[in-house]
């Protein structure tokens, strides 16, 4: 089975117990107990993250041989200094000509042989939300914790923006319905907004201008996105560079887009469960990695019930088994729904192309044979 | 297992980001011949994090389709058991590791750093804008903001190339180079990257001095060794650190290391050395080309080859990489329908966030064939040294990759279009890698080269047919005659732009193939107006597409009407797409297709196979 996804569930988990890994970067201080329940806002864990060290070349900006420019610094290595500082400076002529640092922080090491010096920013302070409401079930020291809660959680095709949450607000009434700027007023401000049709440049920047924390959608076409970000950059769509992180660029707020490019509607059970779920706490991410460390954007809804005593609570694994749910992913059909009828097998599909397909039924009745990649488990 | 033993039975694995192979073949009547395939889905990503799992699963595939076991829980059974379980030896390619990004900085555009860009380019990683500054000169605009990119661009591996006067060079390029490195932003690794230094043994200490702590380094003089010894040991040298980074980043790679009987081989590698001894096999040029698990071109002629790599452009994980890579208005003027660049855009980022899909619709296909076509003209533009560099192919071999399309025609038309050979025969034959066992020759090459040279022989390619083009001014037209073995012919007479089909079964060569001679039409690089005979080992021999008589004008023309351009690429796909059968009496009239073809005058057992 392929996998679009970075879990072993299907696209859609609905109405489960569900747990929600939250883990820092770098080593830290877990300020939360097993068994202490957090809401979303709660900050589970901190930590100290150095950024790297940036390099000025003090020989270069001066113009002058490595060997001579350690005799026109005018800090000392150890010294702390302000972003714009000026750290070396010689006299030329009329001129005088300065070196500054573009970041605050301490100047560490200057290298005779390459005229260049090192200044280190002061370490970043991190704040780990535990990003749902929920129970501490287990803390690693140091690192993080895992939140036990009830919902329902999807992913998307892709999407822009970190991690956000708030109360979801489902707008437009309508499965179809786009997002227009129209919809969108200061009610709408620290709410995640669902929607199921595509959404536009304009309304993105009414929901960053409302202060909107984050929109779950349809699908988007690529020049409202681009229009939205801001960016010409032709490489906002490379991968590989040095990431595989998809697209490039960071907007003021986070969108979901489950379906993909174009103007397609969500997918039924990915709107129904959305629309159940209206008022209630949410949780979204943004971020896309194609490759090198999968990632998918995610959606997280809160339930109204916590569960019943007696259901079962296992999360279920993607399969292609008769009877399972599925979503096609293929251009020509993508987003169309239909059933597995026959589970994978190994087979010659039109032509003499030998592949892992399997048998869906559409809902029209039609059958079709599709590549196991072609499709992906939806519920 | 020692030298003197004879290993009959070997399992290659080939494994890639999307897809991992598990191939057996086995000594069979004295030859190596390919026996089973199993294949799985790679799992070097989450969930799985591991390559070893899309392994165990390929060799569970193949164990399924032999009916006998190649591993137990933690090992490939090695030698093979009487019963007939496990294998004599295990080999590997490998496209799952993520590509080495290669920065090159460089004092000089001399000999040494033109072949190492070519090594750069042939090898499986993605070759950053490369650096040349002036030893004196002041560090101007464009340098610095060349190491801004290089330094945001995370170099795997840095190659500092300083050769004229090395000193003062040399330190230039280390300041640079130190920028680059320190300057880096929050890596996705842990790794450093390494540095290797290529300068005069006077720069040794230097270069020590400034890299040799913290880092993976290496310093090559040039005082020793000549600039094509340096690409070959910087090519060794990029092989081994991209196979030392996986071992470190992709969890599994270490046991496929392991458990080989030599060290896994780069897949585009892999593939490039097969292409090189098919050009000493047939004594003629070939190229090779793949899109599977990244972009692969290689050409070869005699002793000489050259080959690009781009691991990180295809039609799959490295679809994004299109919309910077191809100029979209060039890959719409091959789709026989309307469609804006904005749709086409769409397409494309939708199958860069599902990239695994295979096109189920003959729109999609033609879609994808579209951009395959440009993707090939780029590849074939830079192997040929430049924009207007004209390659004379007389072998033309798709990769595994267009095995996707059901009509071999497809792929037959997305290579002849594409890389637009000039064979100066005037026929180039095409073949598909139609089981992907190019990647595993050139594995096996490297422990049986006889082996290998067996498994070519029987089991590699997949011949589609031959294509004849012909250079035909518009005021002339094509004639000639087409002879069967059995003595049948098949006079045929087209028009200058168009292309003819004939019927030309897979395992036949043609007795002869005769055109009349004209004014100025031209047959590969025979004179104008001369016609040509090819029989004997010069015929054409046949495939699934037949024989291809392609008198369309070069370079390709396509109309700015786009109705016009419409019924001109419509009419291509037809023309290939249609195997002649019929001989209308009398030329159509003007504005038709003239094509014609005189049909064998005894029952053709050639024109009743299916396209």
């Amino acid at each position: 089975m392929f996998h679009y996804n970075p879990t072993r569930q299907p696209t859609l988990v609905r109405e489960n117990e569900l747990r929600i890994v939250r883990r820092l970067p770098v080593a830290g201080e877990v300020h939360v107990k097993v068994g202490e329940r957090v809401e979303a806002s709660t900050l589970v864990a901190t930590g100290m993250q150095i950024p790297p060290t940036t390099f000025v070349n003090v020989s270069r900006d001066l113009g002058i041989e490595p060997s001579t420019a350690e005799a026109r610094l005018v800090k000392e290595v150890g010294q702390p200094v302000n972003e714009g500082e000026v750290i070396a400076r010689r006299r030329r002529g009329l001129r005088n000509l300065t070196v500054r640092t573009p970041v605050a922080g301490t100047f560490v090491r200057f290298d005779p042989l390459l005229g260049t010096a090192l200044i280190r920013p002061p370490a970043a302070r991190i704040e780990l939300p535990a990003y749902v409401g929920g129970v501490i079930e287990e803390v690693e020291l140091t690192r993080g914790v895992t939140i036990r809660t009830f919902g329902s959680r999807f992913y998307g095709a892709f999407g822009v923006g970190d991690e956000a949450f708030g109360v979801l607000k489902v707008v437009g009434g309508d499965r179809q319905r786009p997002l227009g700027a129209d919809l969108i007023d200061n009610r709408a401000a620290r709410a995640i907004l669902a929607v199921g049709g595509t959404v536009n440049a304009a309304a993105l920047n009414k929901a960053a201008q409302v202060g909107v924390r984050g929109i779950i959608a349809g699908s988007i076409e690529e020049s409202e996105l681009v229009s939205w970000l801001g960016v010409k950059d032709s490489a906002l769509w490379r991968v590989g560079l040095p990431s595989w992180q998809i697209p490039t660029a960071e907007g003021p707020l986070t969108l979901v887009i489950t379906e993909g490019f174009g103007r397609a509607a969500m997918a039924g059970p990915l709107y129904d469960v959305l629309a159940a779920a209206d008022g209630m706490q949410s949780a979204v991410s943004g971020l896309t990695r194609l490759s090198g460390g999968l990632r998918r954007p995610e959606v997280v809804v809160l339930s109204r019930s916590a569960g019943r005593s007696g259901d079962d609570m296992t999360l279920p694994i993607a399969s292609l088994e008769p009877g399972t749910a599925v979503r096609l992913l293929d251009h020509d059909h993508l987003g169309v729904l239909a059933t597995v009828f026959a589970a994978p097998r190994r087979q010659r599909l039109e032509g003499d192309l030998l592949t892992d397909a399997v048998t869906v039924t559409l809902p029209s009745g039609e059958q079709m044979h599709l590549p196991t990649a072609n499709v992906e488990a939806l519920i | 297992m020692n030298g003197e033993q004879v290993r009959e039975s070997i399992v290659v694995a080939d494994c890639g980001r999307t897809l991992t192979r598990a191939t057996l073949v086995e000594i069979v009547e004295g030859a190596c011949r390919f026996v089973a395939q199993g294949t799985s889905p790679s799992t070097i990503e989450a969930p799985y994090d591991d390559l070893g799992v899309g392994l165990r699963a390929a060799l569970e595939s193949l164990e399924a389709a032999t009916a006998r076991r190649f591993a137990d829980r933690t090992r490939i059974i090695i030698p093979q058991e009487d019963n007939g379980d496990g294998t004599d030896a295990f080999l590997s390619t490998v496209a799952a590791t993520p590509p080495l990004r290669v920065g090159i900085l460089a004092t000089e555009g001399g000999g040494v750093l033109n072949a190492l860009l070519s090594i750069a380019r042939r090898s499986p990683v993605t070759v950053l804008p490369t650096l040349t500054v002036e030893p004196n000169a002041p560090i101007d605009e464009g340098t610095t903001a060349t190491v801004a990119a290089l330094a945001r661009l995370q170099p795997d591996l840095l190659l500092i190339v300083a050769t004229g006067d090395a000193q003062l060079g040399l330190q230039r390029l280390l300041g640079l180079a130190t920028e680059i490195v320190s300057t880096n932003p929050q890596r996705d690794t842990d790794l450093s990257p390494a540095i290797l230094v290529i300068a005069g043994e006077s720069g040794r200490d230097a270069a020590t001095v400034t890299f040799g702590d913290g880092y993976e380094f290496g310093f090559l003089a040039t005082d020793e060794y000549d600039p094509a010894s340096i690409a070959l040991t910087v090519e060794t040298e990029i092989l081994d650190l991209t196979n030392r980074r996986a071992a470190a980043l992709l969890p599994g790679f270490d046991s496929l290391e392991r458990m080989g009987a030599a060290p896994p081989l780069a897949r585009a590698r892999a593939i490039d050395l097969v292409n090189r001894f098919m050009a000493l096999q047939f004594g003629c040029e070939v190229i090779t080309v793949d899109l599977e698990e990244g972009f692969t071109c290689c050409w070869a002629h005699g002793g000489e080859g050259r080959a690009l790599s781009e691991p990180a452009l295809d039609l799959a994980l490295g679809a994004a990489n299109l919309l910077t890579a191809l100029p979209l208005p060039n890959v719409l003027r091959w789709l026989p329908f309307s469609m804006s660049e904005d749709e086409l855009r769409t397409w494309i980022l939708n199958r860069a966030v599902r990239p695994f899909t295979v096109p189920m619709t003959p729109r999609d296909r033609q879609i994808e064939a579209g951009l395959v076509r440009e993707l090939l003209r780029t590849g074939a533009a830079e192997l040929a040294g430049g924009g207007n560099g004209i390659l004379a192919a007389d072998l033309l071999v798709g990769g595994s990759f267009f095995s996707r399309w059901p009509d071999p025609a497809d792929a037959f038309m997305a290579l002849v279009d594409g890389l637009d050979p000039r064979p100066a025969s005037g026929i180039v034959q095409l073949a598909l890698d139609r089981d992907a066992l190019m990647p595993l020759i050139g594995a096996l090459g490297a422990l049986e080269p006889d082996h290998a040279s067996e498994l070519f022989e029987h089991d590699s390619l997949f011949d589609l047919g031959a294509c004849v083009v012909v250079s035909c001014p518009a005021s002339e037209q094509v004639s000639g005659e087409l002879v069967y073995q059995d003595g049948r012919k098949w006079n045929f007479i087209i028009r200058s732009g168009e292309v003819l089909r004939l019927p030309l079964r897979g395992g036949e060569r043609a007795a002869a193939l005769r055109f009349d001679g004209g004014k100025r039409l031209q047959i590969g690089k025979g004179a104008p107006g001369e016609g040509a005979t090819f029989e004997g080992d010069l015929a054409p021999h046949g495939g699934p597409v037949g024989l291809v008589i392609d008198a369309r004008e070069r370079p390709f023309v396509f109309p700015r009407e786009e109705r016009e351009r419409l019924a001109k690429v419509g009419g291509w796909q037809n023309e290939f797409h249609t195997i002649s059968r019929v001989m209308p009496s009398t030329p159509k009239p003007e504005g038709e297709s003239s094509a014609v073809s005189q049909a064998p005058t005894v029952d053709d057992p050639a024109a009743e196979e299916p396209a």
